[in-house]
C-alpha cells in the first residue's frame, strides 16, 4: 500500500524525489503541471504518495507524478 | 526495474516553462481552442470525466479548465522563449494584433471565466533565477491573468 512521502506546501525536498526514483527537477515539473492545472498555487499543500499519486488536502486525487514525466 | 523508473528517461530535462489556464464552471474548452488555435495540454468541462493519465486514470473536472504548458511546444531552458510563445499566442502571433485578446476577454466576460499563468524555472545550485520580461507580464496582466512564479534550484 502506498504511503505518504510529502504533505506540505512549497517544493518537495530531494528525499521525496529520491523516494520516487526521479530527479528533483522532474518532481517539481510534474507537481507544477498537476497543481496549476487544478488551480493550486505554490503555497497550497499537496499530498504525494509513494506510488506517485498526488492528492489535495481533502484527499481528492489530482494526478500522478509519473504521468507527467 | 520498476516502470516508474523507466518513465523518467522519456523526455529531455526541460527546466523552464510557462503555463496558461482558463477556468470557470461554464468553460467550453472547444471555444477556447477555436480562439487560440492551439490544442491545450489538458482540458475538461465541469463535471466531465477525463483521462488524467495511465497512472491517475479518470478524474472528474471540478470546474471547467483549459490548461496549456509551454514545455509541450517549446524545447528550451530559456524562460523568455516560453513567455514569448505565450504572449504571441495571446496576440495571434503578431504583437500588435489585439483581436485575439478581445475575443478572449469577450468569452471570459460572457462565461464568467478567469485566467492565470505561471512561470517555472529550475536551476543549478547557486544559479541566478531568470528575469521576467516586463512586456510579457503586461500582456498576461492585460488578459487579465494572475501570474505566479515558481523558481527554485537544486
Amino acid at each position: 500500500m502506498a504511503s505518504v512521502i510529502w504533505s506540505n506546501p512549497g517544493n518537495p525536498t530531494n528525499e521525496v524525489s529520491r523516494a520516487l526514483g526521479i530527479e528533483r527537477y522532474q518532481l517539481r515539473q510534474a507537481l507544477h503541471h498537476i497543481k496549476r492545472a487544478q488551480g493550486l498555487g505554490g503555497a497550497d499543500s499537496v499530498i504525494v504518495l509513494s506510488d506517485g499519486e498526488v492528492r489535495d488536502r481533502h484527499g481528492n486525487v489530482l494526478g500522478n507524478v509519473y504521468d507527467e514525466i | 526495474m520498476s516502470s516508474a523508473t523507466s518513465t523518467t528517461k522519456s523526455k529531455p530535462p526541460v527546466r523552464a516553462f510557462a503555463t496558461l489556464r482558463f477556468y470557470g464552471d461554464r468553460l467550453d474548452p472547444v471555444r477556447l481552442t477555436e480562439i487560440l488555435k492551439v490544442s491545450p495540454t489538458k482540458a475538461w468541462r465541469k463535471g466531465e470525466r477525463y483521462f488524467a493519465g495511465p497512472r491517475a486514470g479518470y478524474l472528474v473536472g471540478r470546474t471547467g479548465t483549459w490548461f496549456l504548458a509551454t514545455d509541450t511546444h517549446v524545447e528550451s531552458a530559456d524562460l523568455a522563449l516560453h513567455l514569448d510563445f505565450l504572449t504571441r499566442l495571446l496576440s495571434h502571433w503578431t504583437l500588435d494584433d489585439k483581436k485575439r485578446l478581445s475575443q478572449l476577454r469577450e468569452v471570459m466576460a460572457r462565461d464568467g471565466l478567469k485566467a492565470d499563468a505561471s512561470l517555472f524555472w529550475h536551476g543549478q545550485p547557486g544559479e541566478t533565477p531568470p528575469s521576467v520580461p516586463p512586456q510579457a507580464l503586461e500582456r498576461l496582466h492585460a488578459l487579465p491573468a494572475k501570474v505566479e512564479t515558481d523558481f527554485d534550484t537544486d
